[in-house]
């Protein structure tokens, strides 16, 4: 007798307990869809970037629970196997599996409101690329189907926090990285790693760093013309590694007016001051030795120099070139600068050296500065007649005469 | 060698009779026949009570899909209590159970956004435990938990939209598999467990192991 009341207790309980009002109401239509994220709202006085969690339209998003869109589809995990790492590149050879985002949220008001961190992380970092899209045009005159056209089945996949392992010889070693987000070349994704309690604004979410990533891919599509491959020379050598980044940071201040990348994520001032190029004075010839005296001696400090003289000549002309022609002649520009560059005269472009950092370092440094001034040698014979003053004035500056020799100077800013 | 004396003091405290069977029907046989030797019973005294009661903790985590391809495990500790009635079925115990949860661990956000979940959880269950040395069982629970998420920011970011820090109310069910290890006569019950956990419209939780310590009288 004891025992069945017991069993009839159990079977009233959870019967109450059946008729809650659970469940979330989720989008079934298609778009345009609302939601709150994580989105950049500009510069403030001293330059330093502002953020807003706020209701945001997605303008390209088809798919609201599968984040897929017209130029993009994210895809949570998987398995990515590496080449190689430099800086934000990435050298990918195979990707695996990949799920679905797994979105939390409520619908109010007609926006979704996400339930927990990776919901927002994930719907703000789809927003970055929506709003890039949308104004792409007006930030640098390219037009998206133009970009669409190089990717690979005509978007691109955004990978959230895969696992990542680095082949080695024979065997794969997995990376532990974090606080990073990369671009790969070859298959034209994006990648997102884990975040870390250091970071501010996450890095899926910086808005500067995303345009900064999607920078590499607008190298790619005009330096490289769309045609990236591992055994390009120009992709290896650590001089036009550098201007590749410095390009990326160009279209990053292109998109926010912000030379300030990564100090809303890390703000850790060596490594944000490090990186800001529009506050960093150091040269070329800063470079120089075993300890350079800045910049670390890494390839991205020829980047913050090429890309704090590229803003420096549109600050000069500003009154008649305005940030998207300038954007637009640079990109036009660099389509030009590869093929210039491999025919060149051995006298001012350095052959091939796959051994060049056999070198010392010396012999690096004075190599390196052979290939920067050769290839602004084609920068600024390729670039329209109305930046060709301003640009010499700022790469003589920023470079020097290691970085932007005599010999590469003469016919071109003599 | 001090590893050994620890394994063999607990070895002695274990090996001990137990659990002695309580029941109108042992009751009997043993005033009948005095010879017969005792039954194991879940508490150490004699006792005519039907019912037994335990309290308990547990300390327990559940692993959670974070962010991409990884987990995290989630600190949850629960209070519970119970009654234990014997079946027909020799050493075959029900165990009737209620239990109180709580946890705020979050996983690693960055500094200037963060969605904090903190989850208070109850339940009732059921369960089957066989009472041996080691002392296996199969629980099933439903229950309910009520989640609050608070968004925190810190400059550079500012908060402009409220609907971020909000409720969420849902099922919680289960099945729990656990391997109890009773002490000091059946006095207290250490017990590793592994539970299957389903929370309606939340599917990043699955699986949570633990360990659970409880006390009867």
């Amino acid at each position: 007798m004891k025992k069945m009341k017991s069993n009839l207790l159990s079977i009233v309980t959870a019967a109450s307990f059946l008729t809650c009002a659970c469940g979330t109401k989720k989008f079934s239509m298609s778009g345009p869809f609302n939601a709150v994220v994580l989105a950049f709202s500009g510069t403030n006085s001293s330059g330093g970037a502002e953020y807003e969690l706020k209701e945001k339209q997605f303008r390209t998003l088809t798919n609201f629970n599968e984040l897929d869109g017209t130029y993009l589809t994210i895809r949570r995990g998987g398995a990515l196997t590496i080449r190689e790492i430099n800086g934000s590149i990435v050298q990918s050879e195979n990707f695996t599996g990949g799920e679905s985002p797994g979105l939390r949220y409520n619908v109010k008001s007609g926006a979704a409101i996400p339930l927990d961190y990776s919901t927002l992380a994930m719907l703000s970092a789809y927003y970055q690329i929506d709003e890039i899209y949308s104004t792409l045009e007006e930030k640098t005159g390219l037009a998206p189907s133009t970009l669409q056209a190089i990717i690979p089945g005509g978007k691109h996949v955004m990978l959230f926090e895969p696992e990542i392992k680095i082949t080695g010889k024979g065997s794969d070693i997995a990376l532990g990285m974090k606080l990073n987000a990369a671009f790969s070349p070859s298959d034209k994704k994006f990648l997102l790693f884990q975040r870390s309690p250091i970071e501010n604004v996450p890095l899926a979410a910086n808005f500067q760093v995303l345009t900064h990533e999607f920078g590499h891919f607008v190298f790619d599509y005009s330096f490289f013309n769309g045609k990236f491959e591992a055994t390009n020379r120009w992709g290896s050598e650590w001089t036009m590694r550098g201007v590749n980044e410095g390009f990326a940071d160009f279209i990053s201040w292109s998109f926010t007016n912000s030379t300030d990348i990564l100090r809303s994520s890390i703000n850790i001032k060596t490594i944000a001051d490090e990186r800001d190029f529009g506050k960093t004075t150091f040269t070329f010839e800063d470079l120089a030795g075993l300890d350079p005296t800045a910049c670390s001696g890494q390839f991205y400090c020829i980047g913050s120099l090429f890309a704090r003289s590229l803003v420096q000549t549109q600050t000069a002309l500003q009154a008649t070139v305005t940030k998207k022609e300038m954007a637009t002649a640079v990109i036009d520009t660099l389509k030009l600068c590869q093929a210039d560059m491999t025919a060149m005269d051995v006298a001012i472009m350095p052959v091939e050296n796959t051994n060049a950092d056999q070198l010392s370092v010396d012999a690096q440094y004075t190599r390196n500065g052979q290939i920067a001034g050769g290839f602004l040698r084609a920068f600024v014979l390729r670039a329209p007649a109305n930046l060709k003053s301003e640009l010499c004035t700022a790469f003589k500056n920023n470079f020097g005469t290691h970085g932007f020799p005599t010999v590469a100077r003469t016919g071109s800013c003599d | 060698m001090p590893l050994l004396h620890a394994l063999i003091l607990v070895a002695s405290l274990c090996l001990t009779p137990i659990l002695e069977a309580q029941s109108d029907e042992t009751s009997t046989e043993t005033t009948k026949d005095s010879t017969e030797p005792a039954k194991p019973q879940l508490k150490p005294d004699a006792s005519p009570k039907i019912w037994t009661y335990a309290a308990g903790i547990n300390f327990i985590w559940s692993r959670r899909l974070d962010y991409g391809a990884r987990y995290f495990y989630r600190f949850e500790p629960e209070i519970s209590g119970f009654m234990y009635t014997a079946l027909p079925v020799e050493r075959l115990w029900l165990r009737h159970g209620a239990r109180f949860g709580y946890s705020s661990d979050q996983p690693q956000m960055p500094k200037a956004v963060r969605l904090e979940e903190t989850d208070w959880k109850i339940s009732l269950e059921e369960g089957l435990i066989y009472n041996w040395f080691i002392s296996p069982s199969l629980t099933a629970g439903l229950g309910y938990d009520w989640r609050t998420i608070k968004v925190k920011t810190a400059a550079p970011v500012t908060l402009n939209d409220s609907r971020l820090s909000t409720k969420e109310t849902f099922l919680w069910s289960y099945i729990q598999v656990g391997f109890g290890v009773p002490a000091l006569a059946g006095k207290y019950m250490f017990e590793p467990v592994v539970r299957w956990q389903h929370l309606a419209s939340d599917a990043r939780t699955s699986w949570a192991y633990g360990l659970e310590a409880s006390a009867a009288w």
